[in-house]
């Protein structure tokens, strides 16, 4: 049978029973969903890339341990898990001490950070980068709906049992940041 | 819009996210209703523009989680 035919609960199956090349398999198959969403979640490329390693290493670890019960729902579970990494570091942030100066402000925030080429080197077209901006001006609730909806392709149900929102708050959120994403694409005038 | 279905509705209708009775009846809205159409229209848009934007993993990042399944694998033999 063809390896792109095969189901993501065989694919899982057949890790576990010590098929390596399975995991090669369901990684490729989902790689760009699950880190275009952790990107979209930290706005960081470097800490997405360390936080797409660590959700795939738990997933890995979970699996080699036989604790693996999500049959039939691979993709949302590995999306709660990295987001559970991505909560965890936004809680961490919050505990470090602020840096600041003799006049009392944030260092953090005075520093120079080039990620504006950074991150304009890493994306391809600038089309992609005027996305990247306007889902990044989205509130926090809107934006993490959005992205595991469209990213992540978790249904709307599962995004509500995720974030603890009831469904129809969900699909609240979901409009708001489709229709804000309208507007600001008609602010900015982008030609997308 | 059509008084029967909101904004929501089409939102759940874009991501296929409807039963087959609410997909007939919305299609049909969408064909006969200019509103509705105008709100699908939109918001179907915006949603081309989303798959606009897609980022991968460095193959050093996928390396580095294969080698950890690997080392995984040799521990569980042991």
């Amino acid at each position: 049978m063809k390896r792109s035919l095969i189901s993501d609960d065989e694919l899982v199956i057949g890790y576990i029973n010590g098929d390596d090349e399975s995991l090669k398999i369901i990684i490729v198959r989902h790689k760009q969903k699950i880190f275009t969403s952790i990107y979209l979640l930290v706005k960081d490329h470097y800490l997405a890339e360390d936080i797409f390693q660590d959700t795939f290493m738990k997933v890995i670890d979970t699996l080699k341990q036989g604790k693996y019960e999500e049959q039939g729902k691979f993709l949302p579970w590995v999306m709660r898990i990295a987001r559970n990494l991505v909560l965890d570091h936004f809680r961490r942030r919050q505990k470090m001490p602020t840096l600041v100066d003799s006049e009392g402000h944030d260092v953090m925030a005075q520093l120079p950070v080039d990620t504006e080429n950074q991150e304009t080197q890493l994306i391809a077209a600038q089309t992609a980068e005027h996305v990247r901006r306007l889902i990044q001006e989205l509130p926090d609730e809107q934006r993490e709906v959005l992205v595991l909806r469209h990213y992540a392709n978790m249904s709307f149900k599962e995004i509500a049992e995720l974030t603890g929102a009831n469904l129809n708050t969900t699909l609240g959120r979901m409009r708001y940041a489709l229709l804000t994403m309208r507007k600001l694409i008609e602010k900015y005038n982008l030609t997308l | 819009m059509n008084a029967s279905f909101t904004e929501d509705d089409i939102v759940r209708f874009i991501y296929n996210e409807v039963s087959t009775e609410e997909e007939r009846a919305i299609r049909r809205a969408i064909e006969t209703d200019s509103d509705t159409s105008q709100a699908y229209l939109s918001l179907l848009n915006v949603m081309h523009q989303l798959d606009t934007f897609s980022l991968g993993p460095s193959k050093s990042t996928v390396d580095i989680i294969i080698e950890h399944s690997h080392h995984s694998s040799l521990e569980t033999s042991l």
